[in-house]
């Protein structure tokens, strides 16, 4: 049924349990895992970073370090049950935009996302990158919870 | 993995590609299915001035009918398909509150659910079902688009 599932990851245990939703699913049709983390090129490219400013330095660089982490976990996860993993770290302001791009360049067939990510506003129904994913992608997407 | 999945039908073109794809996903993961149709009545008015009478059990009888039918209709192509299934019906002004109520009840960890997904104001309230089954859903929740051929044969403009 599935071939190759997208799977976007935010570093939060949110999008964690998308991944571990994703990969006995994976497992199971004999498909592969694209894993898809957005930083912002602002942020993704030390030159912006400005030295004269340590804590928005410090910070990108936590940044940057956090989506390595997300990816390296992602990888591991899928060599710990036999999934093969592609990993990608999409320069995007918009996570969704960057996951419908991942999704079209891919040729994913589902997409496995968290209903809420990062934002702190818990008390929406629906996260904002979730239901903009839902509004523009022609695929199926699995909302996990 | 999803044990118990639950599908909702409405018996359009767009609740027919849902059916299918849960029927198929619940044959690949071993789950069975619980097939819902959600008979939405009309709500009454508050007067029509003596123009007519309306007997509000005709409608839901005819409601009733028409769910019984779609569950059971879904329900067997799952058996066909190898796929333990129930027909479960319910009446409701929202179905998206029967949709998420039924999977609670029924202990579904997955709602399949199709959407329109149009833009425009009036595609807007295609999608509402789908919509409010995602802001109230305790569980997972699938989210199936239409093909295009779909969206063609179900335009009415």
């Amino acid at each position: 049924m599935y071939t190759s599932i997208l799977v976007p990851l935010d570093g939060t245990e949110r999008s964690a349990l998308a991944l571990e939703t994703a990969l006995p699913l994976a497992r199971l049709q004999g498909a592969r895992i694209i894993a898809v983390h957005a930083c912002a090129p602002l942020i993704l490219d030390p030159d912006d970073n400005r030295p004269d400013d340590p804590i928005r330095g410090a910070w990108g660089r936590e940044r940057v370090q956090l989506a390595h982490d997300t990816l390296a976990y992602a990888s591991r996860r899928g060599n710990e049950d036999g999934v093969p993993v592609t990993t990608e770290l999409s320069r995007s302001d918009h996570p969704y935009e960057a996951i419908i791009a991942a999704a079209r360049d891919h040729g994913c067939d589902l997409i496995v996302m968290a209903s809420h990510g990062e934002g702190g506003l818990v008390a929406r129904l629906l996260g904002s990158e979730t239901q903009k994913v839902l509004t523009h992608c022609a695929i199926p997407v699995l909302v996990v919870r | 993995m999803y044990t118990r999945i639950l599908v909702p039908t409405d018996g359009s073109g767009v609740s027919a590609l849902a059916e299918r794809a849960a029927i198929d996903f619940a044959r690949a993961c071993g789950a069975s299915i619980v097939a819902l149709a959600v008979g939405q009545p009309y709500p009454p008015p508050a007067s029509t001035e003596g123009a007519m009478v309306i007997d509000a059990a005709l409608e839901t009888e005819a409601l009733q009918a028409w769910a019984t039918r779609n569950a059971t209709r879904v329900a067997g192509a799952a058996q066909a398909a190898g796929v333990a299934a129930t027909a479960v019906t319910d009446i409701a002004y929202a179905p998206a509150d029967a949709i998420v109520e039924q999977a609670r009840r029924h202990g579904c960890d997955l709602i399949f659910i199709g959407s329109h997904g149009r833009r425009g104001l009036s595609r807007l309230l295609a999608g509402s079902v789908a919509q409010d089954v995602l802001a109230a859903a305790t569980v997972a929740v699938m989210v199936l688009r239409p093909q295009p051929q779909q969206l063609r044969a179900e335009d009415d403009t």
